[in-house]
């Protein structure tokens, strides 16, 4: 039994690699950015909106596939599902490294034969790696709620909670110290590098895991709900269109080109809706839903579904912005700018994952209320401070403010992650646990959408007021930076704001656990 | 074995009775190609910097890298401009009528008044009389035709392939300075049914000491394309 329960053990372990691999890719693009925009030559004002897609378009596929992937493992069996994912997500890390090359070739040589013209190849370039980015969520992604439900097949109905939480947090984990692995490796090498050596890990893991997982295997019977994972994947992807569409710059519109998708913002917005409502209906109607709906009834389901999305929200846009302050107005160079966000990020993200140990310790002895509201208003404070920093502000002035911000979403977010699971039943766990990552990854890409929408629409906004029309080359610099400065000084006070609304939420959750379950990550 | 015959033949008059490319002059080749894009009314284009930079501003800091856009005979040009400074990549949008040119501020995006010494002037640049269409007639000499070639933008086209030389003093002026004095390899692509000009190459060599040169591509389309061009509001 002991011996069973080791081998189990191991499984897990070792599946929880690549999940940790796939997640790191989530963050580690913040630090590779700015070496990707000057890399492929993106244009400042045009192709800032475009470049976030790098980001949102990673955690779009990463949050759709998690809603549907698990329940085509339950259909044609784990090991299959899993190492396709795995197969899926090597090769997009190797579309990723190699996308400046063959693939925009290709693409280029498939525009000629259709159109006239000759394309930017920055953005094709750029369109070519978000493509790529976006094969490789889909298969980082799906090795989550299939790992989530390998549990179901590997642990009796009682003993999931702990092995749940692993993945959980090793999922967590991967996209916490992303930012700082991707620091560390472009101080050295090429950003490339860190997509190319996803691949041995992944040709190991491949290896190891199919040779693990083999034989012994049971399939569900049922249908997969195509429609239903459809129409949740375009209502996600019109949100991130209606979310991202509003920041396109001012020369293009000058040629008369339009405001690209600006003007269907509010549009966007409804049909995603619409495509959502749909969704639901499609799985009240479906045989085999891909979520069963009951869980939003249970008491704190959704109002801890809907704090964990808010604090996602408020986290992404602390984790986008940091890097953006410091390679904006304090490094000089590229790779000075990601070595120094990498590690400045880690004094938000570090204490967030040792603050989710108390976190949980309050949980378990003052239910769920006590410390996502502590750590909701240690946020907030964080945010109010963060939002004070100015060119002249020093790493030794900006530590404990990250610090602050980051133990108040550790605080909270072991507790709202538990009432979410908790409020499942249990043999609805893993859908749970999953459910808990969707709702803080769509938290991040309405985040991160948003927040590139404002800042550059306020950048354009204040530009307008705050130039003289000076030519000097450094007036020009010095009222760009104190823009930059000003823009991300609100970014900070919004997500201070936005995770103010998860008080509002918390009243909706109820104060004690209904059941001893653990806490999770 | 009829048919045979019969195809045969045919091909054989067909041959006969069209002008192969090769048999015009590589001279009147070039000289036809600047006529005909001299008489459009306007067209589409990209000009592309790759190797050692150019710089547009005194300092030496900002980088010129590419400019895309329209062309309207004999003055007007409306275009964007990709600049490349110390880690940033930056575009200015450009309209120029006549002697007259705007550009864009890169934070503000407000236009702006250029003085000429600060401009790179795509409308000079193509101006009909004067302007580089006519420097290839000019001013190219050693004209030899490299064969027929396809550019990869335009599969299925076959194109005459010629290479020639400038001197760089015919074209320095023109380019505000971007192309310098010194004798330059030029290669053209030009269409043997119409003459229109697709692409031309011009290759600066490096500078005393400089490890690599400038290599200017000039592209092509839209033939007798035309817009409105106003001045910026």
């Amino acid at each position: 039994m002991v011996q069973r329960r080791n081998s189990a053990a191991f499984k897990i372990a070792l599946i929880c690699l690549p999940i940790f691999i796939g997640a790191l890719d989530l963050t580690v693009v913040s630090a590779v950015l700015p070496h990707v925009i000057l890399d492929l030559e993106i244009p400042l004002q045009t192709g800032l909106d475009d470049a976030a897609w790098l980001v949102t378009g990673y955690l779009l596929a990463y949050s759709v596939s998690m809603t549907f992937m698990g329940r085509l493992s339950d259909l044609y069996g784990r090991r299959k599902v899993f190492l396709t994912a795995l197969v899926i997500f090597a090769v997009g890390s190797y579309l990723v490294a190699v996308a400046g090359d063959w693939p925009t070739n290709l693409a280029l040589r498939a525009y000629y034969l259709f159109f006239p013209g000759r394309p930017d190849l920055s953005y094709t370039s750029l369109y070519v790696l978000v493509g790529a980015r976006m094969i490789q969520a889909f298969g980082a992604g799906s090795m989550v709620p299939v790992g989530m439900a390998l549990v179901g097949d590997l642990y009796p109905e009682g003993q999931r909670a702990r092995p749940l939480g692993l993945i959980a947090a090793v999922d967590t984990a991967g996209w916490v110290v992303g930012h700082l692995y991707g620091g560390i490796l472009v101080r050295y090498f090429d950003w490339q590098t860190i997509f190319w050596l996803n691949l041995p890990i992944c040709l190991v893991a491949y290896i190891v895991i199919s040779r693990l997982l083999r034989g012994g295997e049971q399939k569900a019977s049922g249908r997969m709900d195509w429609l239903g994972a459809g129409l949740i994947a375009i209502s996600l992807s019109l949100l991130n269109l209606a979310l991202g569409s509003g920041s396109e710059a001012s020369s293009r519109a000058a040629f008369g080109e339009g405001g690209g998708l600006n003007q269907y913002a509010p549009q966007l917005g409804l049909l995603a809706l619409a495509f959502f409502g749909l969704f639901i209906w499609r799985q009240q109607k479906a045989k085999d839903p891909l979520i069963d709906l009951t869980l939003f009834k249970r008491a704190n389901f959704l109002p801890a579904g809907l704090a964990n999305l808010l604090l996602g929200v408020g986290m992404f846009i602390a984790i986008a912005n940091v890097p953006l302050f410091i390679n904006s107005l304090i490094a000089l160079t590229a790779n000075q700018g990601a070595w120094e966000s990498g590690w400045m990020l880690s004094a938000l993200t570090v204490p967030m994952a040792l603050a989710a140990v108390p976190g949980g310790w309050l949980t378990d002895r003052r239910g769920y209320r006590f410390p996502i509201a502590l750590g909701v208003v240690l946020a907030i404070v964080g945010f109010a401070l963060m939002s004070s920093w100015t060119q002249s502000s020093t790493y030794a002035e900006m530590i404990p403010h990250l610090m602050l911000t980051g133990i108040g979403f550790g605080l909270s977010m072991a507790p709202v992650a538990t009432a979410v699971v908790n409020a499942s039943p249990a043999g609805h766990r893993g859908t749970g646990s999953a459910l808990v990552i969707v709702f803080r990854l769509v938290g991040m890409t309405i985040g991160v959408s948003g927040i590139t929408t404002y800042g550059l629409r306020r950048a354009e906004q204040l530009s307008q007021t705050m130039f003289s029309g000076s030519a000097d080359l450094g007036e020009v610099a010095r009222v760009g930076s104190l823009i930059i400065e000003k823009v991300i000084s609100e970014t900070f006070l919004i997500a201070g704001g936005i995770t103010a609304l998860v008080l509002l939420a918390v009243l909706f959750v109820e104060s004690l656990p209904k059941t001893g379950g653990k806490s999770h990550a | 074995m009829r048919k045979f015959i019969l195809f045969f033949c045919i091909s054989f008059l067909l041959a006969g009775c069209s002008n192969a490319p090769e048999d015009l002059p590589p001279e009147t080749i070039v000289d036809n190609s600047a006529a005909h894009m001299r008489s459009l009314n306007g067209f589409a284009f990209k000009l592309q910097r790759t190797g050692a930079p150019v710089y547009v501003d005194p300092s030496g800091v900002i980088a010129f890298r590419a400019a895309e856009g329209i062309f309207v005979s004999p003055d007007m040009v409306q275009a964007t401009v990709k600049i490349i400074a110390p880690a940033l990549v930056a575009e200015v949008s450009v309209i120029g009528i006549g002697d007259l040119e705007w550009e864009t501020n890169i934070f503000s995006g407000e236009w702006a008044l250029v003085p000429p010494e600060y401009a790179f002037q795509p409308a000079v640049l193509f101006a009909p009389v004067g302007g580089i269409q006519q420097a290839l007639e000019d001013y190219l000499f050693d004209i030899e035709l490299l064969g027929l070639a396809e550019l990869e933008e335009l599969p299925g086209l076959t194109l005459y392939h010629l290479h020639g030389v400038m001197d760089g003093a015919n074209v320095h002026d023109l380019t505000v300075g971007l192309i310098d004095e010194q004798m330059l390899d030029i290669e053209l692509w030009i269409s043997p049914s119409t003459f229109e000009l697709h692409r031309a190459l011009i290759f600066d060599p490096p500078d005393e000491g400089a490890a690599e040169g400038t290599t200017w591509q000039f592209d092509f389309w839209d033939f007798d394309k035309v817009i409105e061009i106003m001045p910026p509001v």
